[in-house]
């Protein structure tokens, strides 16, 4: 058993377009614990999605891994070769998206695309691998789901959708669940609900969370550890209390500020996301920060770790360390 | 389908602002590239064809018939002994009026038509898709054939087919433009007086379908210029002795078997000219499309 | 058959009359309304000026235009298309005799452009910017600029004049008899009957039209499947089925290839209706006893009635065949029956 389920060291990440080089990420560091809800934090852009792709291996072109280091119990998944990660896919590891409806094939019925989840690894009777999705389509509270089985992906609702893509992932029973950002598709009263499903369910089998998210107090509800991401980087990490009660980087200071508050005026952080094909020099964030040094516009802030659980990448802190 | 090919096409809309990168794209594609270059070459020779044609065209010399392609005759003579490389280089410029005039013809019909429909929608519009349907439901060149019958043979009569067969494609993209807008502006427009949706519509619409039609038409070329030549083929095009591409190709069957080229080379012009603009509508096409996909 | 699909059959079918019925406006336009002299134009230029009135009041063209109108349609019904002033058949007896010809040319040229053109698209998709996807893209681009006429003329040179390896124009070598006429379909008759020598001579025949005919259907199809396999690779199901451990050969077998071939099914519709545009072409080069030959030759002789038979008769073949399409894609794509 190794201390971590997940270990991502130095991902760098490039897209070659037309237009240039889009530098997306730029030496991320996440690691994740066993049974642990780690929640990735960020504005749209941030590099969030393409940092989750990249563990499955889905990096869609023109994007490519330049470097970095993936580590999935010990076991580095950038020099797998494509069968071995073909097998930890929806295994090992399963990923559930933003869009559940778009995630399905409209020309085949959902019967026929969860059972494909199971054959892909195990070779179980038509049977046995019904009865283990009705089974998991009851737990996400799908109701009569023998009939579920027969319809086809537009017939469902964006909530029904998403439950069955959750069934979908936790099939196999994974070690990790990546979660892009599930429920930002979905209206506000079933966002709780699937929060909650997923909490429940994950704890039942044991598995840990990646989960991607752009609204801090979703992940407050949900997670145990927070990693803050901006413009390719992970600028802070901690625990959720951490980063809520005592936020050090100015990025997550300013999301933290910018959650609306009844009776107080709203705040917005100055300026916009950076273009990543152009960034600027040092650190990525020091054009729109209140508190930029001379050094922050040369110098790339180190990870600053704190502790084990705590690490800022931000040079207000190089100083007191 | 054609609706669907519309509507598809009315989502690709430019921004001023990138033509520069637009550009670079275009000329970086070695297909786009060949295209307008052909293109142009097209343009050059049917404005000085017959200027620097070494023969008349019509001028027979029996002696020289059926002479094949040497020094003194590029692509050799036909049957009545006149240059075919004449033939082709005065052929250039009515072909490419053909063409040129079908296309303006139709999307002038289309635009006004289709403009008409989106607007107003409810039974006008209808009633204009039940009767681009009617259109849709026969192949391009058996209509084109049937109205340049009805119309008996001459040029002005197969542009006029052509233009016939042409403007249903043109009414259907302007429309899903139209509708596109409408959708968008309308919610705004609940806000705003009656005057001033119009004139939003207005300054949407308008570049939305140029660019919608720039793209159509110069890929409809190639079609159009294929049409004019199947039609002269057949007959029913400009009368001989006039050297219309298709018509020379007719011409020169019946000596296929030894003098080959008397059909080849005029085949070969229509050819180029179809490749040349099917090059350009492509490279266009692509060039937007990268656009879109960006966005 | 799902209800929904029967609904949507029943609508479709609906449809489909209406625009016949336009079919058989405009087709009424160009015969009746249009031509300055429509006597003189069925009856050709030499006809005497006595018979063109006896001609005018019998066909009643002296009629007000609605009355004509529906006399015209009354006539299509009843299979009445007029007499060939060349033939001097009625024009339907002679369509019905040269459209097996066409029929069989069409055919062997839409298997012709299935082959090509779905490998193609298939490959130069999967394959995108390498050499096949580059080469298959020029083929493309040429195949749907040559002008299926001289494409015909080019192959009868080369393959037939100078190279001999395939027949001339024909559709049966002249020492040859034909088999007795069953179907019409020369392929299908000769196996009927027995006789072997006439099929495998027919075959002969059939390759350069087919292919010729076929080049242009090849053409666009293969543009089709291209791009519809790479619009639905960029879908997001298919990243699902990825992240599902799914085998690459089944994530493009079962979540690319089905669903771009959907959309290549609709083009074959429209591709049909090229391929009877282009058999009136192909016919005449090589001399094929079909629709498009007997058109043709209707132009020449200014055999008006017949030319507007043909037009008639093939937008109605073409207008079944653009339903059926439909009907398949509908069932093949249980999103659109909701519409």
């Amino acid at each position: 058993m190794t201390n971590y389920l997940l270990k991502i060291s130095n991902l760098v990440v490039h897209f070659y377009r037309y237009e240039g080089v889009v530098k997306a990420l730029d030496g991320v560091n996440l690691r994740i614990g066993y049974k642990e809800i780690l929640g990735l934090v960020g504005e749209t852009g941030s590099g969030k999605t393409v940092t989750a792709l990249s563990i499955m291996r889905l990096v869609p072109s023109p994007g490519k891994i330049i470097q970095g280091e993936i580590l999935f119990e010990g076991r580095d998944l950038l020099k797998l070769d494509d069968e071995e990660i073909r097998k930890i896919r929806g295994k090992e590891i399963s990923m559930i998206f933003q869009e559940p409806k778009a995630a399905l094939n409209p020309i085949l019925t959902v019967g026929f695309q969860l059972k494909e989840a199971i054959e892909a690894h195990s070779s179980l009777s038509d049977k046995e691998a019904e009865d283990i999705i009705i089974d998991m389509l009851k737990k996400v509270g799908l109701p009569d789901p023998r009939s579920l089985l027969k319809r086809y992906p537009h017939e469902l609702s964006g909530g029904m959708a998403q439950r069955i893509m959750i069934a979908m992932a936790l099939l196999m029973k994974p070690k990790l669940l990546i979660a892009d950002e599930p429920t930002s598709a979905l209206d506000v009263t079933v966002q709780a609900q699937i929060i909650q499903l997923i909490r429940d369910l994950v704890s039942e089998i044991g598995s840990s969370v990646l989960y991607i998210t752009h609204d801090l107090s979703v992940a407050a509800e949900l997670c145990d550890k927070v990693a803050v991401m901006y413009a390719g980087n992970i600028v802070e990490y901690g625990s959720i209390f951490d980063i809520f009660d005592n936020p050090m980087h100015p990025y997550t200071k300013g999301l933290l500020a910018a959650i609306p508050r009844l009776g107080h005026e709203l705040y917005t952080i100055e300026g916009e996301i950076p273009n990543l094909m152009n960034p600027p020099k040092g650190c990525r964030f020091h054009p729109r920060c209140p508190h930029a040094m001379e050094i922050c516009s040369k110098v790339k802030p180190p990870s600053i770790w704190l502790n084990r659980n705590r690490m800022v990448a931000c040079h207000l802190y190089s100083e007191e360390v | 389908m054609k609706k669907e090919e519309g509507e598809e096409k009315a989502k690709e809309v430019i921004v001023s602002s990138d033509f520069r990168l637009m550009l670079r794209l275009f000329l970086r594609s070695p297909t786009s590239l060949t295209g307008i270059i052909i293109v142009l070459i097209l343009i050059v020779l049917a404005i000085i064809g017959p200027y620097i044609a070494p023969y008349d065209p019509y001028l027979q010399n029996i002696d020289e018939r059926l002479k094949p392609p040497n020094w003194k005759h590029l692509c050799g003579t036909d049957q009545l002994g006149r240059d075919i490389f004449s033939r082709i280089l005065y052929g250039c410029r009515i072909s490419l009026s053909i063409a040129i005039l079908v296309v303006l013809v139709s999307t002038s019909i289309g635009l006004i038509l289709g403009l008409i429909s989106g607007y107003l929608g409810g039974i006008v519009d209808e009633v204009l898709m039940r009767i681009t349907d009617m259109f849709f439901a026969f192949p391009r060149l058996i209509l084109a054939m049937a109205v340049a019958a009805a119309l008996g043979p001459g040029l002005y009569n197969v542009m006029f087919s052509i233009a016939t067969v042409s403007w249903p494609v043109y009414a259907r993209l302007v429309r899903a433009c139209v509708l596109q807008i409408k959708n968008e502006t309308y919610i705004e427009a609940a806000r705003a007086i009656g005057a001033s949706r119009l004139r939003i519509m207005f300054k949407h619409i308008l570049p939305m379908v140029i660019h919608a039609i720039i793209v159509q038409s110069t890929l409809d070329m190639g079609g159009v210029i294929l049409l004019a030549a199947g039609l002269g083929f057949l007959g029913l095009g400009a009368p001989p002795p006039t050297p219309e591409w298709g018509v020379m190709v007719s011409e020169g069957r019946m000596y296929i078997r030894a003098q080959w080229w008397v059909s080849t080379f005029p085949g070969l012009a229509i050819f180029l000219a179809a490749l040349g603009f099917n090059l350009l509508g492509d490279g266009l096409r692509d060039v937007l499309d990268v656009k879109e996909r960006r966005e | 058959m799902p209800m929904d699909l029967k609904a949507y059959i029943i609508r479709r079918l609906i449809l489909t009359i209406f625009v016949l019925f336009g079919v058989l406006v405009i087709t009424f336009f160009l015969s009746h309304v249009i031509p300055a002299d429509p006597i003189g134009a069925i009856l050709g230029p030499q006809a005497p000026p006595e018979l063109v009135d006896k001609i005018k009041h019998e066909w009643g063209f002296d009629k007000p235009l609605h009355e004509q109108f529906i006399d015209y349609i009354w006539r299509v019904l009843h299979g009445d298309l007029g007499k060939s002033i060349r033939t001097n058949r009625a024009v339907l007896t002679d369509i019905l005799s040269f459209f097996p010809a066409t029929i069989e040319l069409a055919t062997a040229a839409l298997i012709v452009g299935i082959l090509m053109g779905i490998p193609l698209g298939v490959i130069s998709a999967l394959k995108k910017d390498s050499i096949i996807d580059q080469l298959a893209r020029v083929f493309v681009i040429a195949g749907v600029s040559t002008p299926v006429f001289w494409l015909g003329l080019v192959f009868l040179i080369i393959f037939y004049y100078w190279l001999g390896w395939l027949p001339g124009p024909g559709r049966l070598d002249p020492f040859i008899s034909l088999p007795p006429r069953i179907t019409g379909l020369l392929l299908l008759d000769s196996l009927i009957s027995g006789r072997l020598d006439a099929f495998w001579n027919g075959i002969k025949h059939l390759v350069m039209p087919s292919i010729v005919l076929g080049w242009y259907a090849a053409a666009g199809i293969a543009r089709i499947t291209r791009s519809s396999i790479l619009e639905v690779l960029r879908q997001e199901h298919v990243r699902t089925a990825r992240a599902k451990g799914l085998k690459e050969r089944l994530v493009i077998l079962r979540h690319v290839l089905r669903n771009a071939l959907i959309p290549t099914i609709t083009v074959i519709g429209i591709t049909y209706g090229g391929l009877l545009e282009g058999a009136v072409l192909t016919e005449t080069i090589f001399a094929w006893p079909g629709l498009g030959r007997y058109a043709s030759g209707a132009f020449l002789y200014l055999d008006f009635l017949a030319v507007m038979g043909v037009t008639l008769f093939i937008a109605i073949i073409y207008s079944v065949v653009n339903l059926i399409v439909d009907i398949i894609y509908t069932y093949l794509d249980p999103r659109i029956r909701y519409r």
